[in-house]
């Protein structure tokens, strides 16, 4: 199993002490090299669309686990959704377009993904060994 | 999950919207940012949604799988360097990037330990 532990407490100035990300879709690429090899990476690549995980005024977090199966590669994140009004980032700009979306109610204080509401990484798992498909040419068939 | 794209003119302007039926958005881009990005090769990609699977989020939990790393041996004599990239959904703008190594874990169960005494 490869387990990264975005929690771990570390000393150094290089590592952040926890990873937020203020967008709730995302494409979400993950490339894994191994040392002692000259085989090509393992990637996967899958769509994160944290807009279905919905935090109330009253509630301050929410745990939520992303779940991606590709090839017998099996991927789970381990996120919590956290609502921290006290680190809004001002003159948001969203990637995404949403005014088709936008249904009317626009109280300044609610919840809203990339403004106020972050999903913080907590780990990431996958299991091993890493399988990728690879194709064999037979000889005598087109 | 397979994801159906529809690409549209809005409003008669130069502007495209990919609409997604399953999670019911749209995707707004220029339409002539569209077109270059499908023409030249050299620059960022106006990506469809259809060929990409997407990931099952479940929030219905009380608490995170606990993952006790104690029951696991990690194995030093590889590393592996993991790359975690964002990218916009459609278009290829990196939102972050995050660069990790790590070693594999074998679970003990699975690993036979000799222990060698120097004596």
């Amino acid at each position: 199993m490869l387990y990264v532990n975005f929690n771990s407490k570390s000393t150094s100035i290089f590592d952040p002490s926890l990873y937020a990300i203020p967008y709730e879709e995302f494409r979400l690429v993950i490339t894994i090299h191994l040392s002692h090899s000259n085989e090509d990476p393992i990637a996967f690549e899958f769509l994160m669309d944290f807009s279905q995980v919905k935090l109330g005024l009253n509630q301050k977090s929410k745990f939520a686990e992303a779940f991606y199966l590709q090839n017998g590669n099996n991927v789970i994140i381990g996120t919590e959704v956290v609502f921290d009004p006290a680190n809004e980032i001002l003159n948001k700009k969203g990637v995404l377009d949403s005014s088709f979306q936008s249904t009317g109610s626009s109280t300044p204080g609610k919840p809203d993904f990339g403004k106020n509401v972050f999903a913080v990484l907590k780990h990431l798992s996958i299991s091993l060994p890493l399988k990728r498909i690879v194709r064999i040419k037979i000889k005598g068939f087109v | 999950m397979s994801l159906v794209i529809d690409i549209k003119r809005c409003n008669f302007q130069n502007i495209s919207a990919f609409f997604s039926n399953t999670t019911k958005k749209y995707y707004l881009t220029h339409f002539d940012c569209y077109l270059k990005s499908n023409s030249n090769s050299n620059s960022s990609k106006v990506l469809s949604l259809l060929n990409i699977s997407e990931a099952k989020i479940n929030s219905q939990i009380s608490n995170l799988t606990n993952i006790e790393t104690s029951n696991f041996i990690r194995n030093d004599k590889k590393a592996y360097f993991v790359n975690i990239e964002g990218y916009h959904p459609i278009s290829s703008l990196l939102l972050f990037k995050i660069e990790k190594i790590c070693n594999g874990l074998e679970h003990a169960s699975h690993v036979k330990i000799n222990f060698d005494f120097p004596f």
